[in-house]
């Protein structure tokens, strides 16, 4: 790279002065029938050159559509006012369709959370990257070309020359991303907006990420940064902005917000992450489920045996290109009757597929599963059939498993009669589910897909208890939820544990909820175990360097935070 | 498929780490996480042998539709000796009628007929027809272009006509969506026959613009093809607007948007090619039966075509010909599929590997 990139002109009738971003007032309605619905209200927000602003909240309290009235993009039958609303120097409120193309891309630059999804799939990553070129007439094709492959390098993509030839389902997530980033900034816009920019990636690729916007902040770009993630924002962020339904509740520089919340939510945000310190403890307001019934049944496992063991497993596949590969190779582990083992792993680890054989929906290739003193592994599925009810899963998106037509009323009904349990009792076992993982009696008639996430996750929860399990696989359970809604079902399943006594297999990539609700934990790479023992030693002393590096790259909030 | 192999790259429970947003693309990207590419790659199957399965596969079918339509048409009632020789009305003599059926090899067994047909299908010689007692071919080849012609019109107008009814209505409005849809339905809805004699009154007769019949030059070319293009595009533009609506709503569209490209732009170079599968699709099936349903258009505007053909054949029970036609159409089936496939991995060139990978 000999070039050497110049500022982006700024427009001549603009004072250099002012700041890149003002914001005053600003208020976003929807059309919605013949209504308006209003979900936006007197928004301020101010940036500056070098300088990173987060917007902080929950799914629906208004950010995206904040970040997206910016680029003038936000949404059909939207309506925005606001008393000023500037970037650089420029009032923006009045420009037309014409006037706002020649901003975006070339000084405002937008990021998305998943280039897969976020870079038109059918096209190679260079031709997206050339397309914001020939749109703002850069260049003849040469200087476009060295163009492109100049802001993948500069965004931290190897060999950019073949990159830019692939298209975005051929990357890998760290790779997709930064292509992701490369695109928007190849104009160096002087504000960029990454809206959930890391959501969804792996730890060690978020921090990856994470450094590659704090390296545009020092080149002098603004970033405006969207994350439901406290612990991402304070990582980049000099200053952050709250925002619950639709209002900024709290702003100031990110140790004056995380250091000392003033505003009841903020606190309530801050409390609800799981950290080092809060483990143990509950995370969420909500009051402990209290008064669990539950009707014993005649264990068919030995409670003195370890809920699972698992020996030496190993599973092969066999790809269509014939090739063979190890998903899992010789994983142990041991999960004590009445505690949680955690795994954790990046993707790819191979933690679902060990989950998957832990159930006994996959046959290992080797090695053994008992549960409760029972084998588990090379059984018949005859053989297997009685057990399957000790052993229960909990997925990361329980839409997909509900059929959709059924009620919640209907979903449970249906696992109590798959456990061939008497009909007349039916009713009332399902009230007690219902308040067990506290569901609205109202909530029995609705049907999944107008429940929230976290109603949702209960409805799976309740549906794994109706057979009376003794062990739970929770498949990544909260990593959908929102950061309070999260703490609720976390502070939910430790109340479900201590009343019932049940046994957890918890898998998730997130570090901080593995560290909250594990005894032991078990880290897997490429298929291996890399590390076990319990939380806190795994947590406060890794004894193995991929550990360390995991651990390392997960943003955390400063320690003085409340 | 991404030419990344890591351990667990068979996602077997969704991987909530990276799969949550790969809805769009299955498997492909899933999985890959971060680890380093190569593996995998080189391992595709050899284009040779594929192109080369295919053509078999389509040997495959051409030999199974002449096997079938022959041994139908054996069952149809009746004795084609008496066709060869003029129909019901004539009474020919005993010794006539047995030459005839020796001259035709109608007195062999039926396997023999078969298998002699067989034979002379490879040496290009599809028989000779009962009533014009010409070769099959040589009557044939002179109807087979303008029906092609009419064809391969029609698919072209009812393309064009479905993308400017997608360009156009699609999320433009509601009014807009509404009467988009609404043209669609009544389009699909409408009999060609009808449309035929409709656009012949309406633009033969009263306007005079276009010649009433006959398949002289281009001009006389446009009305039989819209009448058959107008139902097609109904179909075609109902689930080339399904696909474009959901390609719309993808987040690559707003990216395209955030990075300046104006709602035009982003219609056409992005939302639009995502669209084209379905109908692309649906194509192959379209003109292999436009071919036989050329007929109708053919009747109307008194054209030249294997469609008349192939009715005035089946009347007249002049069984090669009407042989060599479905033959003929399930050629064009055929290399129209090939072709279709073809084009579609242009539009999506991810489907090279995972079809191959499949």
């Amino acid at each position: 790279m000999t070039q050497i990139l110049t500022p982006t002109d700024i427009p001549a009738e603009t004072p250099v002065a002012s700041p890149l971003l003002r914001v005053e007032n600003l208020n976003i309605s929807f059309a919605v029938g013949r209504g308006r619905v209003d979900v936006v209200h007197d928004v301020s927000l101010s940036l500056d050159r070098g300088r990173s602003l987060a917007l902080v909240g929950e799914s629906g309290s208004g950010k995206t559509v904040t970040a997206r009235s910016l680029l003038g993009l936000s949404g059909d039958g939207a309506r925005v006012l606001a008393d000023r609303r500037e970037i650089l120097g420029r009032d923006v409120r009045k420009l037309n369709d014409k006037q706002w193309r020649g901003i975006r891309g070339k000084h405002v630059g937008f990021v998305l959370q998943d280039a897969l999804v976020s870079l038109d799939p059918l096209r190679t990553v260079g031709g997206e990257i050339e397309e914001l070129l020939k749109l703002h007439r850069f260049g003849d094709k040469a200087e476009r070309h060295a163009r492109v492959i100049e802001a993948l390098t500069r965004a931290g993509v190897p060999e950019p020359e073949l990159r830019a030839r692939q298209r975005s389902g051929e990357l890998s997530g760290g790779l997709r991303q930064r292509a992701l980033i490369a695109q928007a900034t190849a104009l160096n816009p002087e504000l960029i907006i990454a809206d959930e920019p890391t959501t969804a990636l792996d730890a060690t690729v978020q921090a990856q990420i994470l450094d590659l916007l704090a390296s545009l902040k020092a080149d002098g770009a603004g970033v405006l940064l969207i994350s439901h993630d406290l612990a991402v924002v304070s990582a980049v962020a000099d200053e952050v902005a709250v925002m619950k339904e639709g209002r900024i509740v709290e702003s100031g520089p990110v140790e004056q917000v995380f250091g000392d919340p003033q505003h009841a939510y903020t606190k309530a945000l801050l409390a609800a992450v799981p950290r080092a310190h809060a483990k143990g403890t509950r995370l969420s307001a909500a009051a402990p489920v209290t008064a669990i019934a539950r009707t014993e049944r005649a264990a068919k496992l030995d409670p003195s045996a370890p809920a699972i063991e698992a020996v030496g497993l190993r599973k092969d596949y066999t790809g269509p290109d014939g090739i063979t590969r190890t998903v899992v190779n010789n994983v142990s582990f041991t999960l004590e009757t009445g505690t949680t083992l955690g795994i954790v792993g990046e993707s790819g680890s191979g933690k679902s597929t060990t989950a998957r054989i832990a159930l006994g929906l996959t046959e290992p290739t080797a090695g053994t599963v008992s549960i409760g003193g029972h084998a588990w592994t090379g059984l018949s599925e005859r053989e297997r059939a009685p057990f399957r009810r000790e052993i229960q899963v909990v997925h990361q998106d329980p839409l997909s498993s509900f059929d959709p037509r059924f009620t919640v009323q209907k979903i449970l009904r249906d696992a109590l009669r798959a456990a061939g349990t008497d009909r007349a009792g039916h009713p009332a076992r399902i009230a007690e589910l219902a308040e067990q993982v506290g569901l609205a009696a109202a909530v029995l008639d609705r049907h999944p897909l107008t429940l929230s996430g976290g109603q949702r996750q209960r409805v799976a929860i309740a549906r794994a208890l109706a057979l009376e399990p003794r062990i739970l696989v929770l498949d990544e359970p909260v990593s959908a939820l929102d950061v309070s809604i999260q703490a609720q079902v976390l502070d939910l399943l430790a109340d479900l544990q201590t009343a019932f006594g049940l046994s957890y297999l918890f898998i998730s990539h997130d570090l901080g909820v593995i560290h909250h609700v594990s005894d032991r934990v078990l880290v897997l790479s490429d298929g291996e175990v890399v590390e076990t023992g319990s939380a806190h030693e795994v947590f406060t002393n890794p004894r193995q360097t991929y550990t360390q590096t995991l651990l390392a790259s997960v943003p955390s909030l400063p320690p003085h935070t409340r | 498929m991404s030419g990344t192999v890591s351990p667990g790259s068979v996602p077997e429970i969704a991987d909530p780490g990276v799969d949550a947003q790969s809805v769009q693309v299955p498997a492909a990207a899933s999985a890959a996480g971060f680890s380093a590419p190569a593996a995998g790659r080189g391992s595709r199957p050899n284009p040779v042998w594929r192109i080369g399965a295919r053509l078999l596969g389509a040997l495959a079918v051409l030999f199974a539709v002449v096997t079938l339509t022959y041994f139908a048409l054996k069952l149809v009632p009746g004795d084609p000796v008496l066709a060869i020789l003029g129909g019901g009305g004539a009474a020919p003599s005993d010794a006539t009628v047995a030459a005839v059926r020796a001259q035709y090899g109608l007195d062999l067994p039926v396997y023999q007929q078969y298998l002699n047909y067989l034979a002379g299908v490879f040496r290009g010689d599809l028989g000779t027809s009962y009533i014009f007692k010409r070769p099959v071919l040589e009557y044939l080849g002179p109807q087979i272009w303008p029906t092609l012609q009419l064809t391969l019109a029609s698919v072209a107008l009812a393309w064009l006509i479905s993308l400017a009814l997608t360009l156009l209505t699609v999320r433009r409005g509601r009014v807009a969506d509404a009467i988009g849809n609404a043209v669609e339905v009544l389009f699909a809805a409408i009999p060609p026959f009808w449309i035929g004699i409709i656009l012949l009154v309406v633009f033969s007769f009263t306007l005079g613009w276009f010649p009433v019949a006959g398949n002289a030059d281009l001009r006389a070319l446009v009305l039989p093809a819209l009448a058959l293009a107008i139902p097609l595009a109904g179909f075609l533009a109902q689930v080339t607007r399904s696909s474009f609506a959901e390609a719309l709503d993808q987040p690559f569209v707003l990216s395209a948007r955030a990075r300046g490209a104006s709602t035009t732009g982003v219609r056409i170079r992005h939302a639009l090619r995502h669209a084209l599968l379905p109908g692309l699709e649906l194509s192959g099936w379209a003109v292999g039966s436009l071919i036989s349903g050329a007929v109708v258009a053919e009747v109307i505007f008194s054209r030249q075509g294997l469609g008349r053909a192939l009715v005035d054949a089946i009347v007249a029970r002049d069984t090669p010909v009407v042989l060599a036609v479905v033959v003929f159409i399930a050629l064009v089936y055929v290399v129209v599929n090939i072709l279709v496939e073809l084009l579609v991995r242009v539009v999506d060139p991810r489907l090279i590997r995972k079809r191959a990978a499949a």
